[in-house]
């Protein structure tokens, strides 16, 4: 058997062999801890935390190093706003027993988050400033300072103690009874704030005479003891505290068996995780970004576009209509401007027929005339024109041009001669400008009217020679000169 | 009846961050071996002389 104290061996007399302990009294005073453990666990439990805080403080006098009652006083300063005591507290349970214990994981909780950990440190600054103020009497400034120490520790219990004391020095019993209450809630049977409330039920008179003359101060209020939804959020946020804390009392129930009622309420310190946040902000801003584009920006964008194209379509309309006009007026114009050119080609036609007509009569009168002056040759050159197989001419003209050609007989076979002459010599022009005047005047000579054609044909007027070669196919069909080897 | 200056005297100042580590070292006070080994210690010196 080893010594419980120093670990050497232990003889026989039940004495250590190096520390020189008698077992007995050791085995006495660790039971006699593990009693006022079990002492302060039950007051824990029942949320008497300054009973707790005293049954844990003699149980660790019996043995420093019962880690469970260690670990249980940090968590009962924890709870009533003693944070630093709470972190000594862990701090040396973690010297004891490095290994598996509770302690290590508050310290990390509590110190991992240096923000929070700053505002106590803050919070616990102001409140010896506040004991400054408020031994000196000047209430006002403790007020503020309180406020403050309240809203960044807001379950210190002292602060509260001197919150009421400041208060009922002013006569705000009212305000001196919350804020107990408060302490009450926290600590249940907090001995000076039930001195404070039943000295204030007792003589509640004489504490409210001190208030006349005195100007009622509503600087600071608290919030309502019974407002439940700061006390689930408080709740909720203190959840895993609470969870830590049965882990403690079971591990620390091992000489008695604890029933399962946990109605015990810890300190928060619960990190604040920005990162998230961060993330659920951007997330947010982003749906809030495309709500308003599909509400508000896209709507709008697609009226002005609707707008546009219902303007561009009635120009458009407008413009078609006009051109359609516009064609239908040039076609009306066109036809008009068509049927004056047709009246305007009949009438042309008509004057240069009238223009013929006259100019026949001219040569034929011209021809006439030389004759009668005996000038045979200026007869028939006149004349020569003059295509007797016309159907235009009358028959007194051709009477009159025939009784003409009957008297220039010799001319017209002098005529025919020089043509017959030219065109033996292939000298087809003057074949033709001899021939032509013989056959208008003469046009029963097939002989000549062959000729003519052949003479036309040499000098390349087809349609004419073609014209001739038909006229003696049809009016001499016996002659030797009907040909089809015309083209 | 309350006296306020004495209860305010009665508030102690609060443990703040930089003596963390003073409260610490003042915290871990003596357990029971701790007292007895002392007496054990006293008793074995001899007794001091008085004139």
């Amino acid at each position: 058997m080893n010594c419980l104290y120093c670990g050497a061996p232990v003889l026989i007399n039940d004495v250590c062999s190096a520390c020189g302990l008698k077992q007995e009294y050791l085995i006495k005073a660790w039971n006699t801890s593990l009693y006022y453990y079990n002492t302060g666990l039950e007051y824990a439990r029942i949320r008497n935390l300054t009973g707790a805080e005293e049954a844990l403080k003699a149980a660790l006098r019996y043995n420093k190093a019962n880690i469970d009652a260690r670990n249980l006083l940090g968590l009962v300063y924890y709870e009533t706003g003693q944070v630093f005591e709470a972190l000594a507290e862990w701090v040396i349970s973690s010297n004891y027993q490095p290994e598996e214990n509770l302690a290590a994981r508050y310290l990390k909780m509590v110190q991992g988050n240096q923000n929070k950990l700053s505002a106590f440190d803050q919070a616990a600054k102001k409140y010896n400033l506040t004991l400054h103020y408020a031994q000196q009497k000047n209430f006002d400034l403790a007020l503020i300072q309180l406020k403050r120490v309240l809203n960044a520790n807001p379950r210190f219990v002292k602060a509260y103690l001197v919150l009421a004391l400041i208060y009922i020095q002013e006569g705000n019993l009212d305000k001196a009874k919350k804020a107990l209450q408060r302490v009450l809630k926290i600590d249940k049977y907090q001995p000076q704030a039930h001195y404070y409330l039943e000295e204030l039920s007792k003589n509640e008179k004489h504490y409210t005479s001190r208030s006349t003359g005195m100007e009622y101060d509503d600087r600071f209020d608290l919030k309502a003891t019974d407002d439940e939804d700061t006390e689930e959020e408080e709740l909720d946020e203190e959840e895993n505290a609470k969870r830590k804390i049965r882990e403690i009392i079971e591990r620390g129930a091992a000489a008695e068996d604890i029933g399962g009622d946990q109605n015990l309420e810890v300190g928060s310190y619960q990190e604040i995780k920005y990162g998230k946040h961060n993330v659920l902000y951007l997330a947010a801003g982003l749906l809030i970004g495309i709500a308003a584009m599909f509400f508000l920006v896209m709507p709008a964008r697609v009226r002005k576009i609707s707008e546009e194209n219902m303007d561009l379509k009635t120009s458009y309309s407008m413009e078609l209509s006009d051109k359609n006009i516009t064609i239908a007026n040039l076609q009306d114009n066109n036809g008009k401007l068509q049927s004056n050119l047709d009246t305007l080609k009949q009438q042309m036609e008509m004057m240069a027929e009238e223009n013929s007509a006259g100019s026949v009569n001219d040569t034929i009168m011209s021809g006439v005339q030389a004759y009668m002056e005996g000038k045979h040759q200026d007869a028939i050159a006149a004349l020569g024109g003059i295509d007797l197989t016309d159907g235009n001419l009358s028959e007194t003209t051709k009477n009159c041009i025939q009784t003409i050609v009957n008297g220039c007989s010799d001319e017209l076979d002098t005529c025919r001669s020089a043509g017959m002459t030219a065109y033996g010599a292939e000298n087809y022009q003057e074949a033709i400008n001899q021939l032509q005047i013989f056959c208008n005047l003469k046009p029963e000579d097939a002989e000549a009217r062959y000729n003519l054609a052949k003479a036309y044909e040499n000098v390349g007027n087809v349609e004419a020679a073609n014209r001739l070669y038909q006229d003696i196919n049809t009016r001499f069909p016996d002659s030797d000169y009907v040909t089809t080897m015309y083209q | 009846m309350i006296n306020f200056d004495e209860e305010i005297k009665k508030f102690q100042p609060a443990v703040e961050m930089e003596q963390l580590e003073n409260n610490i070292y003042k915290n871990d006070f003596n357990d029971v071996a701790d007292v007895l080994i002392e007496v054990m210690k006293q008793a074995q010196q001899p007794p001091q002389n008085y004139e």
